[in-house]
């Protein structure tokens, strides 16, 4: 015992020169935010907590850090700090057209090459306290495009994104098919073209998934990026009956899919945890029929199908890994924890699981060192329905302000 | 249900009448009546100015007969037992145009109509409004029509609206929104014209004696209107309809009601200095864009109003950004937005309470939990406007009319149970098989 305390302690003396060398070069960017509570995301909020931040990343995070010189400081006081949140299903500022109408089959199209990345739903993300955005191109295609994660806020473009073709986006979904019966001519003419019903368009993905595997053609080089797991192949799917096909195809082609919007993934959770699926959940609504929205009216138009306020929470039960998803994402996450999902849970689906779902956890999503300085400061717990957004910081810069 | 079970009560009280009359006398005179419920409260917030903790509520013949602590409970009331749960006056709404089919008349002015004639008790807004703690609604009709019909104010309790009825003529809608493709400046000399015409047909009248001094079925609530009988619910669209309103009310003595559209906060002053009572538009916090810089502000409604010392009531809006979630959709998400922004929440919640029923006339008998008011009363899982608390049990008229465990639509949205069929993959394999074959006969083709 003794000699263990005595070695414990050599380490101990041994280490704080150590620690000293290591400690970090101060510079005029060098800034230091004291809140009441700093949630993390890697383990209990501290309380209360403090960050250093230097040249747009975070360096320090702890109970308290003394300032360096020359640093600036922020104290929020009493106030909260939270990661900047993730919004993974995200089309803002696609200008031009999102899905090209003469194919079906478009792998090789970029989503990144038709962001308008100073359009204003950008600010208006930063505002809600959104600091990174997954974009996916438009979900009127088969086989849609490459999505890319970007942030919201910077001056310099390039640096904005985060990750370029982040993922290869699908649709299983009735979308191809109507917009294939609704804009191309009336049927049996010339015009028209595969698909024009979801049995169509199953078939066609088949077909194409089973031709990139066998014949390997060059313009399907990124779908068997995807198909080899090399690329993320993320699955936008909505109903039921839709995700049923996902898991269909998913076997088959042995694929690990991302879905997203995955509304009625609630219906097959069971099915889902088996396998290794996670979820961008599409935005929670309580509007359906009878219920929540007063005078709202849900049915199943519009793809969305049945309606449950608990999802989010059926699937954390589940175990299955799931984001929120949607422009406001507080008052996502405030929604699914009054329908019965944990605080933390809730929290997490905001900031650090869509960060991990989409690759890019080891830049956003958590407050530690190495990450880069995306915050929001906020004036109490984040969920409570008082609480407000006092400002947000994109690569340690505060780039949305609240006026008291 | 509940009849027949307050039925059975009473019988079996009738074999201990022996030892029930000795008992009476013993508790001087505290016979329980049919229809008398007790509630225990964990917390009690009157809107009255009082929280009482601990307390209890009796209820006699739909009214609150005594309200406090330690109270004797008469011996046959009903005990509705919310020791852990807080309990709260039913929620107000001051105006709404919901419940309704049709809300807006094609005809420009009628005055003689009533909402009474077009409620629709089915329809889902009167469950959503008692799963929302709702138990009176004046119902307007809509915005579009320049003398629109009567308001009433009804009871969220029933199903015949004959049977829900507080305030059978609560006032006349009156819309300054030249909705029905007339110029503002013809729209508003119309309205004129219209409320000079009847103040003349009142002078007429009272030179009349008898049966003929009484007015026409078709002029009589406009003659009630303008006497100051009852109020004009007072649509102000635009901030530059404000002094145009205020000047109307003078001019004709109007009790007027300010129905506000969204971006009258910019005529605050105006509306301040009128001293009328408001009811502020459903979007309460919005981004105003400049037309020329593009630039953005954030407007936030209530702190604006609050701050200029205008007590205003909410009404439930319809839009973006969280229409579809816990938002604006919902009256008791106003008053946590007005409290997010700086009120307090005694006030936060006497504004769905107390003050809308003040504004509406109907405080004697709504809107506070108060000896000799209606029993209307809400009670919650936790404290009101809290994002983890749910309304449990709604009480109106001493009748309870919504408890969350017998409301199956919610359950079944938040049932917390994992669904789901099992599902066979067998059927895709054969037909990726099949895809298989045909691309072989077709390669061997070429």
């Amino acid at each position: 015992m003794n000699s263990t305390n005595a070695k414990s302690s050599l380490l101990v003396v041994l280490l704080i020169p150590a620690l000293l060398v290591r400690a970090p070069v101060v510079r005029a960017d060098d800034l230091v935010i004291r809140a009441g509570a700093v949630y993390t995301m890697t383990g209990e909020p501290l309380r209360p907590g403090a960050v250093l931040i230097s040249n747009g990343k975070i360096v320090r995070v702890a109970r308290s850090v003394s300032a360096p010189e020359g640093a600036q400081v922020i104290d929020l006081g009493s106030a909260a700090l939270m990661p900047g949140m993730i919004n993974g299903l995200a089309r803002m500022g696609v200008v031009g057209g999102s899905a090209e109408f003469t194919s079906e089959i478009t792998p090789d199209f970029p989503v990144l090459s038709s962001v308008d990345l100073n359009h204003r739903s950008f600010k208006t993300a930063v505002r809600d306290g959104i600091t990174s955005v997954c974009l996916h191109p438009g979900s009127d295609n088969i086989v849609a495009g490459l999505s890319a994660v970007v942030k919201t806020a910077g001056d310099d473009l390039k640096q904005r994104i985060v990750k370029k073709d982040s993922g290869l986006l699908i649709i299983v979904g009735s979308e191809p098919a109507a917009r294939n019966r609704r804009d191309v001519g009336p049927t049996g003419t010339i015009y028209s073209r595969l698909p024009t019903t979801r049995m169509g368009l199953v078939w066609v993905l088949r077909e194409t998934m089973l031709k990139a595997k066998e014949d390997r053609p060059p313009e399907l080089a990124r779908l068997n990026d995807a198909l080899d797991k090399k690329l993320p192949l993320y699955v936008e799917s909505k109903n039921f009956y839709d995700l049923t096909t996902v898991l269909t195809l998913s076997e088959e082609f042995s694929f690990e899919p991302i879905l997203f919007s995955a509304d009625e993934s609630f219906k097959v959770a069971e099915q889902l945890a088996g396998k290794k699926v996670s979820i961008i959940l599409g935005p929670l609504s309580s509007a359906s029929p009878g219920v929540g929205v007063a005078g709202g009216r849900g049915g199943r138009g519009g793809g969305v199908g049945e309606s449950s306020w608990s999802k989010a929470d059926v699937l954390h039960k589940a175990g299955i890994k799931f984001a929120l998803s949607g422009e406001g994402m507080l008052p996502q996450a405030r929604f699914a924890v009054r329908c019965g999902l944990p605080a933390d849970a809730a929290l997490s689906a905001v900031t650090r699981t869509p960060a991990e779902i989409l690759g890019i956890d080891d830049r956003v999503g958590t407050i530690a060192a190495g990450r880069d300085a995306d915050l929001v400061a906020l004036s109490g717990e984040p969920l409570s329905l008082t609480t407000k957004i006092r400002w947000v910081m994109v690569d340690g810069v505060i780039r949305y302000e609240a006026k008291e | 249900m509940l009849i027949k079970r307050k039925h059975t009560r009473v019988r079996r009280y009738w074999t201990l009448a022996p030892a029930a009359l000795v008992l009476m006398s013993l508790t001087q005179g505290l016979w329980a009546q049919r229809g008398e419920i007790a509630v225990k409260a964990g917390k009690i917030i009157t809107a009255a100015g009082e929280t009482i903790e601990n307390g209890t509520i009796l209820v006699r013949d739909g009214k609150i007969t005594q309200i406090g602590q330690n109270l004797r409970i008469p011996l046959n009331a009903r005990v509705i037992d919310a020791s852990e749960k807080v309990v709260i006056p039913g929620l107000v709404v001051a105006h709404s145009s919901r419940g309704m089919d049709q809300e807006n008349e094609r005809n420009p002015e009628v005055p003689f109509t009533s909402v009474l004639d077009s409620v629709d008790t089915g329809q889902a807004y009167f469950d959503d409004c008692r799963r929302n703690g709702i138990t009176s609604i004046a119902v307007v009709p809509g915005n579009d029509t320049r003398i629109g019909g009567q308001a009433a104010v009804i009871k969220t309790r029933g199903i015949y609206v004959s049977d829900m009825i507080l305030k059978r003529s609560a006032g006349i809608k009156i819309s300054l929104d030249p909705t029905q493709g007339e110029s503002r400046l013809s729209h508003r000399n119309n309205l004129r014209k219209a409320l000079k015409e009847i103040q003349e047909y009142i002078e007429e009248l009272e030179e009349k004696t008898g049966a003929e001094a009484l007015p026409d079925v078709r002029r009589e609530a406009m003659c009630r209107l303008l006497k100051g009988e009852i109020p004009a619910f007072l649509y102000v669209p635009a901030p530059m309809d404000v002094a145009f309103a205020v000047e109307l009310a003078k001019e004709f003595h109007l009790k007027v009601i300010l129905v506000l559209g969204r971006d009258c906060y910019k005529a605050v002053d105006q509306i301040a200095e009128s001293g009328l009572p408001v009811i502020l538009d459903g979007e309460l916090v919005f981004w105003e864009r400049n037309e020329r810089t593009e630039e953005e502000k954030q407007i936030v409604v209530p702190q604006i109003f609050r701050e200029a010392g205008v007590k205003a009531t909410f009404q439930a809006g319809t839009g973006a950004p969280t229409g579809n979630l816990i938002g604006t959709n919902f009256l008791w998400f106003q008053a946590a937005t007005a409290m997010k922004y700086g009120a307090s929440a005694e006030e936060a919640l006497r504004a769905i309470t107390l003050l809308p029923a003040e504004i509406l006339g109907i405080e004697k008998f709504v809107g506070s939990l108060e000896e000799g008011k209606d029993a209307d009363m809400v009670i919650l899982s936790g404290d009101p406007l809290e994002l983890n608390s749910w309304v449990e049990t709604v009480i109106a008229d001493g009748e309870v009319i919504y408890e969350i465990r017998e409301d199956k639509p919610l359950q079944e949205l938040l049932k917390k149970t994992v669904g789901g069929i099992a599902i066979s993959t067998d059927r895709g394999i054969e037909i990726n098989e099949k895809v298989r074959q045909i691309k072989e006969t077709s390669s061997k083709k070429k």
